[in-house]
């Protein structure tokens, strides 16, 4: 058991590096063939001197051959050194790092709404399969995947907002409030918190509530449910005690596979709330095209979606006793 | 021929019954028969020219008798938009579908019917692919192609093949199994032949009823692409137009008019495709039917 | 016979399902008495109700299914009309049942030990090392390791899962098992075996057994009475040896004629597993009407008495009745 598992394992984790240092390399051969790179700018502009490009490119290492600079692209990496930003001229890592708290609150945030609602969303409509209450449920969550996630934070903007006043809806702190208590102004960070956190979640609510559906209506159709029946559980003991612990795995797994999806999600709904995270950044960044930045994002994202994968594997062998190589 | 190979005639004409019996399904047939009727006829219906920029006075108004649904910031007609929008909206899905779903065939079949080393690099790619975060994936494409149409429809194709390929692989596995493909195999016909003339028709209907889904994620990937600002400003598509109502803060001043009619026809789109994608999903998988 | 109260007795049972097709008669009024200790048999083509009538013993139906008529009398009280609460509480501690384990019967994610004690606690009240030293000494009394005791099921075999439904069934010590198709994804050498197993146990505790199989040889192997049931009927009841020799309805001859070799010692000898040929016609759905003797559309002897009246008991021998107008008229 514990070597099949730790095959498993070893097998995981090569999956994730082998991925990652395919992403390094996306990463690094892209930025390099795009067309509006700096150098190719610098280039454009009739007044740049052969001097600057000479050190343009001498800065940018783009000087040495393909291989040297690739090398060279790894070790800063490690040296966690992505460059510097054009729009903010910092190194690329600070810029980054003052953007994650935010991010991480908005999406803790949101996936705790959304697994607890999404889960009780889904045993209600299990449990009252092909009535009216299921198929509002099957239509709600239709509904939230068709709508673009900008466009439902768009439209909360103007219910929540515009028409009953009642949430703000720019950023993460009124603008130049002073508070008088730490309580104030934590009140005053969850009311900006609260409309893109619902943004957020009610594009999850769906998706975990439709497969938490599916996963008990399948799980209650199992022998062993039938079984538990006839040791003579209650309907509530069966269900509490056989019904969800198995239910809940494929769910479970779900929250970390769709972590992509969910970032996916996050980027629009900063932008359209101009939350100061991640997501935001990358709006920034893109139409301010800060290709260091962009290309420093895009590692963190991947990266984190990356090992998100393989925690899942990982929670799924704790979870489930079956899982083998 | 073989009875369980009907000829694809057959099966449009079994489809279109399991579709009219289907209320769900039927209802995104018309939904998207709507659309498509828009789109292809559009510059003989549209009331409004979109390049007239009306005056001062015609920016951002409510909807009135002038002006349906009203203008947006620039002063131009919503209607006239949403019409010349659904062109390119409607392009970008179809045409970035044809590309994602040929990707995934190619792949799917290469990778099932051959087998061995180039199995398990293919799907080894195809799981890259999957596990990738494909909003930031598609936007750094898109940022480093540069914005317009083609390069748009690329990007989404180009990232929206690998569930399509595993599907495609699985089906055939086990096509390949079937007797009257290995007999073909041991007679000596090319792979390519057998591939197209034993292999594909029977992949066909799983290319197809993913085909549909893939569309309806096609569109919501072109809206979302262009809101954050990598549209292709020449040819406006609804999620420009969205861009542009965020951009001057429709939502912010109250201009519902701005914004809900882009949004409720992307909404429509993406319905319609993914009510018919089910259809056929349960008519090609009919165990599902029983669930 | 009839001199003892029996441990069971079934009077006109009626289980209905209600599906939105129509109401299903998935069993018809059936009657039937298992005495205490004695080995009762179900056997049919599946769907024709052998489950069902089983498991309506202790109303263990799904939610559309409902027992719309007859007795259920353990040990002379009515179960039927006993509520769902005071029934749930008589489930495992006197009819508890060997569901197929070899197939999802038992939770995959949770220990075995926590199965059994789960159920020994539901019903008596002791502390949880009493009852784990109980499921020591089932997992011995079956056969297994009662090291393995806390295992999860995907890791014993299907032989051994089975035996550990067997222990799961003895745990509350009930006068009655019910084994739902115990052996079927087994191979011939482990279901011979369980049926051993099974046999044993009943000697030894004095329990009835009612096995539910649609194998006709294990049926014959393992009981001393059955019931042959077509379409939600009991088409013919008696004596395993006495409806071995002398088939009397024709659907069971068909059954009968339908396997090679019915002697399960041959199979064992051959470790080989007689696979049924099956028999000319579709068993009718459960939702057709159908007038007369339900098998008449399958029957190449059926006359128009068979098509208009519904036949009743015929007294074929001392303990041997069969539902058919002419069996004594057929070649």
């Amino acid at each position: 058991m514990l070597f099949v598992s730790s095959r498993y394992l070893g097998n995981k984790i090569a999956q994730a590096l082998i991925t990652i240092f395919i992403v390094l390399c996306v990463n690094f051969f892209l930025f390099r063939i795009m067309p509006g790179d700096p150098l190719s700018m610098l280039m454009r502009n009739p007044r740049a001197s052969q001097q600057a490009i000479q050190k343009a490119k001498e800065l940018y290492g783009l000087d040495q051959s393909l291989p040297a600079q690739f090398g060279r692209y790894l070790q800063d990496l490690v040296k966690l050194d992505f460059g510097v930003s054009f729009m903010f001229k910092k190194p690329v890592v600070e810029v980054i790092g003052g953007k994650i708290g935010p991010t991480l609150l908005l999406l803790g945030v949101s996936e705790l709404i959304a697994i607890i609602l999404g889960i009780y969303l889904g045993i209600v409509a299990a449990s009252h399969r092909g009535r009216i209450v299921d198929v509002g449920a099957i239509s709600l969550s239709l509904l939230l995947y068709s709508l673009p996630t900008f466009l439902l934070g768009m439209v909360l903007i103007l219910v929540f907002s515009v028409y009953w006043g009642l949430f703000p809806s720019v950023g993460m702190v009124t603008a130049a409030a002073k508070f008088s208590s730490w309580w104030r102004q934590s009140l005053d960070l969850l009311a900006h918190l609260f409309l893109p956190a619902m943004t957020l979640a009610l594009t999850l609510i769906g998706e975990y509530g439709m497969l938490m559906r599916s996963s008990l209506i399948e799980v209650l159709s199992e022998d062993f449910i039938v079984t538990a029946r006839a040791k003579g559980l209650s309907e509530r003991e069966v269900i509490h005690k056989h019904g969800y612990p198995n239910a809940l795995l494929p769910v479970v797994t779900a929250i970390s596979i769709n972590l992509g999806l969910t970032i996916a999600g996050a980027i629009q709904v900063e932008t359209v709330f101009s939350w100061p995270g991640i997501g935001r950044l990358m709006y920034d960044a893109l139409n301010n095209r800060d290709y260091p930045l962009l290309q420093g994002i895009f590692l963190l994202v991947c990266i984190c979606v990356i090992v998100a994968n393989l925690l899942s594997d990982l929670l799924y062998m704790v979870l489930d006793p079956r899982v083998k190589s | 021929m073989p009875l369980d190979k009907p000829t694809l005639s057959l099966r449009f004409k079994r489809a279109f019954s399991v579709l009219y019996g289907n209320k769900i399904g039927f209802t995104g047939f018309l939904i998207l028969c709507f659309f498509f009727f828009i789109a292809l006829f559009g510059p003989w219906i549209k009331p409004y020219d979109i390049m007239d920029f009306g005056g001062a006075a015609d920016i951002l108004r409510p909807p009135s008798l002038e002006h349906l649904l009203g203008t947006d910031d620039m002063g131009r007609d919503i209607l006239g938009g949403l019409i010349a929008g659904s062109r390119i909206s409607l392009l970008v899905g179809v045409m970035a579908t044809v590309l994602s779903m040929f990707l995934g065939a190619v792949i799917g079949l290469t990778a099932g019917y051959f087998g061995g080393f180039i199995d398990a690099v293919l799907m080894r790619l195809t799981d890259i692919f999957l596990v990738l975060p494909w909003l930031p994936l598609v936007l750094v494409l898109a940022a480093i192609l540069g914005a317009n149409l083609w390069n748009i429809i690329l990007v989404i194709g180009l990232t929206s093949w690998a569930g399509t390929a595993r599907v495609v692989r699985a089906q055939t596995l086990s096509i390949k199994e079937r007797t009257y493909v290995e007999r073909a195999r041991s007679l000596g016909s090319s792979n390519l032949r057998v591939i197209l003339r034993h292999i594909l028709p029977n992949v066909f209907p799983v290319i197809f009823a993913n085909t549909v889904l893939i569309a309806a994620v096609a569109i919501l990937s072109e809206t979302t692409l262009s809101f954050l600002g990598l549209g292709d400003s020449l040819n406006q598509s609804w999620g420009m137009m969205l861009h542009y109502a965020f951009e001057c803060g429709a939502a912010s001043i109250g201009a519902y008019w701005f914004l809900l009619p882009p949004g409720l026809c992307v909404v429509l789109v993406v319905l319609g495709f993914t009510f018919l994608g089910y259809a056929l999903d349960e008519w090609i998988n009919p165990q599902i039917r029983k669930r | 016979m009839g001199t003892v109260t029996p441990l069971l007795e079934v009077r006109d049972l009626k289980t209905y399902f209600h599906t939105k097709e129509g109401i299903a008669k998935a069993v018809d009024g059936i009657s039937f008495e298992v005495n205490e200790g004695a080995s009762f048999g179900f056997v049919g083509e599946s769907g024709c109700g052998k489950t069902t009538a089983a498991l309506s013993i202790i109303k263990l139906l799904p939610k559309n299914g409902r027992i719309e008529g007859g007795q259920v009398l353990f040990r002379g009280e009515d179960l039927t009309a006993k509520s769902d609460e005071e029934i749930r509480m008589r489930r495992w501690k006197d009819v508890s049942i060997v569901f197929q384990g070899a197939m999802n019967s038992l939770n995959p994610v949770m220990r075995i030990s926590k199965q059994i004690v789960e159920a020994i606690r539901l019903h008596e009240d002791i502390s949880i090392p009493e009852a784990r030293e109980r499921v020591k000494r089932l997992f011995a009394q079956v056969g297994l390791n009662p090291a393995l005791l806390d295992q999860y099921p995907h890791e014993f075999s299907g032989g051994m899962k089975q035996r550990v439904m067997i222990a799961l069934a003895l745990a509350c010590n009930p006068r009655l098992i019910i084994g739902d198709e115990p052996t079927t994804a087994l191979d011939v050498m482990v279901q011979a075996q369980i049926l051993d197993l099974l046999e044993e146990l009943r000697r030894s505790l004095n329990l009835a057994t009612i096995l539910i199989s649609h194998d006709l040889s294990v049926i014959f192997d393992a009981c001393e009475r059955l019931a042959v049931m077509y379409c939600g009927k009991i088409v013919e009841i008696g004596g395993a040896r006495e409806i071995y020799l002398r088939p009397a309805h024709p659907y069971t001859r068909k059954l009968v004629n339908a396997f090679p070799d019915l002697e399960l010692e041959k199979q064992r000898k051959t470790g080989k597993r007689a696979l049924g040929k099956s028999i000319a016609g579709d068993p009718p759905n459960p939702l057709d009407r159908i007038t007369g003797c339900k098998f008449h559309p399958r029957c190449e002897w059926a006359e128009p008495r068979c098509v208009e009246e519904e036949p009743v008991a015929m007294k074929v021998g001392a303990d041997h009745r069969a539902f058919c107008w002419k069996w004594d008229r057929i070649g």
